[in-house]
């Protein structure tokens, strides 16, 4: 694959298979593979490129990782009015408790303090605590233990008191 | 027996590493992967990759269990563990012996004997390895003085239960030892339910220096020179340069025969690597740990003795002797090696997993690169964050630091922040060229300058 | 000099036309093979992908005739296959359809969903990655 012209092509194709809506397309060509699918749940072939859509087109594009970016548990619209969301301050994986059997940091109904923390978000290994900005009530854990969280994705939603 | 067909129980660059090494003896290999790591450079070079599990770690890397079958059903009769994820657990080495599959490393006993602090330093301090200067259990304040006093200033007082730095204070002299006692106790009893104090010696300035062995399991133990290993952050190693130019030869020979003696002791078999606090002011060094694997930075003592540890290691689980002996062993020149890793320094070195859209290396004599990159290679969220080492060797250190900068100003990266331009921000320091450097140094000196010109 | 096209560009060429077909036929799917090219894109409701189910268990012979949806039941970490229930045979949900074997420890494995097994994919003593198909199992109507 030389030239410019494979990155064009491949990112017209991958704007179109998103525009169409269409659930999956699959090529295969000598020892290229590409396989597209708008189900998450699909389970990966062995391929020598695989691509889960939705996905930017862009090379550049950080972190598409090979597993789906976890799906909201509840959908943001439904919460109140007033509820204060806290985001993950980067891509990795989300644990709500602080090691393996413990008990989670908070639950909902939980009350906090400004400063307490919520839980984990894990990346290679560095862990970084994430912590209520505000005190309030627990609403809503908005994603499942262990999944992977993207930068910026709302993991809990706070009521003030 | 040699080995026939050998079994990866690693990922990165190491796993790669030991597939060549094992292409270059005709072993054929079979790579242990999760589902994250499927299309690896090692996958894709080995003879055959087995899926272990999903991408998290404790469900793939980390089973032991998982590995010893994956490997035993495909007919391998050798297990490679590399560095990290299992290398040290010796559950590993005893599921192979269950299952009749030779293990690259050394006997399950003496891994756990050398994973024991404890038993390690009354182990090193039995084969006459100093020992960094303490004392036995201080039981008051006067003691604390005296003691103090007997080890040199400054010191530490340390919790015997303790950990995490709680229960620990350093005295500068004989009052702060005093002092230091009551407050250090007092945290003890808070912290652990238990005041027992002891004390040892304070190196604030200490250079990190550790010995490269390979014994045979059969008594024969050789060394493959020193390697210094100061230039840290958080306890991680940076930058590993073999040999440490710090280091006078009298004590240099001293070092290797203390690391010598201390695996003849144990009849170590396999790669090993006895770690040491060097105190440049006291000229002294005192043993810390023996990492009892193959490490990060083993290629820098490759490049000063133009001997491939890897294959050596593989030999030796197949049961050969040593292919050489010390008096073969040359040291030739000065290597350098930096770790890159996908890490943004201008955000507290926050690891950045991501796909890499340019990986254009080096070429040269005298570099070599261990990596399992190239463009469009996805770093996955799951593991550390090392894509790579860097390698050069030169003359003398001057000439590989040169070397280095070189190779770095010539390396193309894009998609991922990486360690790189640290790197080069570091070995142009005067403190680095001029070889002042102590394992704070980074975190002291360098990196709070950085931090401000990074903003 | 003639700039031959990439044949990886041609063949994303091709399925970029045949999408622009899938989308104006108001077909569910399309499925193309020929010589090393081998194209399939559905539309949601259409069949299974036959290029997936090839790779996913390479060791069947034929697949069977489809009753209904299928649902694959995964090994879970790498194993081998010890026991399957046999094809034909009508589980319930949770129900235990196979045994599979770590070491010399045994796990059993639980159907997702109550159905007929249509086909046992492993075969036993075979030593099956994470994620491959034990046997499949056509869901109840």
């Amino acid at each position: 694959m030389t030239g410019h012209d494979f990155p064009d092509a491949l990112k017209q194709l991958l704007d179109e298979f998103s525009r169409s809506g269409i659930r999956e397309l699959h090529i295969r060509k000598s020892d290229f593979e590409l396989y597209l699918s708008s189900d998450a749940s699909a389970a990966r072939p062995r391929a020598a490129m695989t691509v889960v859509a939705p996905v930017s087109a862009s090379p550049t594009q950080p972190a598409a990782t090979p597993k789906p970016i976890a799906a909201p548990i509840a959908p943001i619209s439904s919460l109140p009015d007033d509820a204060v969301i806290i985001n993950a301050p980067n891509l990795g994986t989300f644990y709500r408790a602080p090691k393996p059997g413990a008990a989670n940091y908070v639950e909902v109904g939980s009350k906090v303090q400004a400063g307490d923390e919520l839980c984990l978000i894990e990346v290679m290994k560095l862990f970084t605590a994430v912590r209520a900005g505000t005190s309030g009530t627990v609403h809503a854990v908005l994603v499942e233990d262990g999944a992977m969280v993207e930068g910026g994705q709302p993991l809990f939603a706070l009521v003030r008191d | 027996m040699p080995i026939k067909r050998l079994f990866v129980a690693n990922r990165g660059e190491i796993a790669l590493r030991i597939v060549g090494a094992a292409q270059a003896l005709n072993i054929e290999t079979v790579v242990a992967v999760s589902d994250a790591d499927r299309d690896s450079a090692a996958a894709r070079l080995a003879d055959r990759s087995i899926v272990l599990g999903p991408a998290a770690a404790a469900k793939s890397y980390l089973d032991p269990r998982l590995i010893v079958h994956a490997a035993k059903e495909s007919g391998c009769d050798g297990l490679h563990p590399g560095y990290g994820f299992l290398s040290e657990r010796a559950i590993l080495p005893r599921l192979c012996a269950q299952h009749g599959i030779a293990f690259v490393g050394p006997e399950p006993d003496v891994i756990d004997a050398l994973g024991d602090k404890l038993r390690a330093r009354a182990m090193a301090g039995a084969a006459g390895v100093p020992l960094v200067p303490g004392s036995e259990c201080v039981a008051s304040a006067a003691d604390a003085r005296r003691e103090g006093d007997r080890i040199g200033y400054p010191v530490l007082l340390k919790a015997s239960a303790g950990g995490g730095g709680r229960g620990m204070v350093i005295a500068n002299n004989g009052d702060e030892a005093e002092a230091g006692f009551h407050k250090a106790s007092a945290e003890a009893v808070a912290a652990f339910g238990d005041g027992t104090l002891f004390m040892e010696r304070f190196v604030p300035e200490a250079r990190h220096v550790e010995v490269q062995l390979m014994g045979d399991g059969k008594g024969q133990v050789l060394h493959f020179g020193e390697r210094d290993c100061s230039v840290q952050r958080r306890y991680q190693k940076l930058i590993e340069e073999a040999p440490c130019a710090a280091m006078p030869d009298h004590l240099r020979r001293q070092l290797h025969e203390s690391a010598v003696a201390l695996a003849a002791s144990v009849n170590y078999r396999n790669a090993g690597t006895a770690e040491f606090l060097f105190d440049v002011q006291r000229q002294e060094f005192y043993f810390i740990e023996v990492n009892a694997r193959i490490q990060v930075e083993h290629p820098v003592s490759e490049a000063i003795t133009g001997f491939d540890l890897v294959q050596e290691q593989i030999r030796i689980a197949g049961g050969a002797d040593l292919s050489v002996s010390q008096q073969d062993v040359k040291i030739s020149g000065h290597a350098i090696e930096c770790r890159i890793n996908a890490e943004d320094a201008a955000r507290d070195f926050l690891p950045s997993p991501g796909r890499i859209t340019r990986w254009e290396p080096p070429q040269g004599p005298g570099i070599r690169l261990d990596s399992h990159m190239s463009a469009g290679a996805m770093i996955p969220p799951f593991y550390d964050s090392m894509v790579g080492k860097l390698i050069v060797h030169g003359s003398d250190r001057a000439d590989a630091i040169a070397r280095l900068a070189d190779a770095i100003d010539n390396f193309v990266v894009e998609g991922v922040p990486t360690t790189l331009p640290l790197h080069r921000a570091i070995i142009a320091h005067p403190d680095f060229i001029e070889n002042r450097i102590h394992t704070r140094w980074l975190e002291q000196v360098l990196l709070p300058d950085y931090g401000k010109k990074a903003a | 000099m003639i700039a031959e096209k990439d044949p990886v560009i041609a063949a994303i060429d091709d399925a970029r036309a045949l999408l622009d077909t899938l989308l104006t036929s108001g077909w569910l799917q399309l499925h193309v093979a020929s010589g090393e090219t081998e194209i399939f894109l559905a539309r949601d409701g259409g069949g299974t992908n036959p290029m997936r189910m090839i790779a996913a268990a390479p060791l069947i012979a034929a697949p069977a005739a489809q009753a209904g949806p299928e649902t694959a039941v995964p090994v879970p970490h790498v194993a081998t296959l010890e026991q399957a229930l046999a094809a034909g045979t009508q589980v319930v949900a949770g129900q235990t359809v196979a045994t599979v074997r770590v070491l010399d420890e045994q796990e059993d494995i639980a159907a997702p969903v109550s159905g007929t097994i249509v086909r046992v994919d492993a075969v036993p003593g075979v030593l099956l990655e994470y994620g491959a198909t034990l046997l499949s199992i056509a869901a109840v109507a």
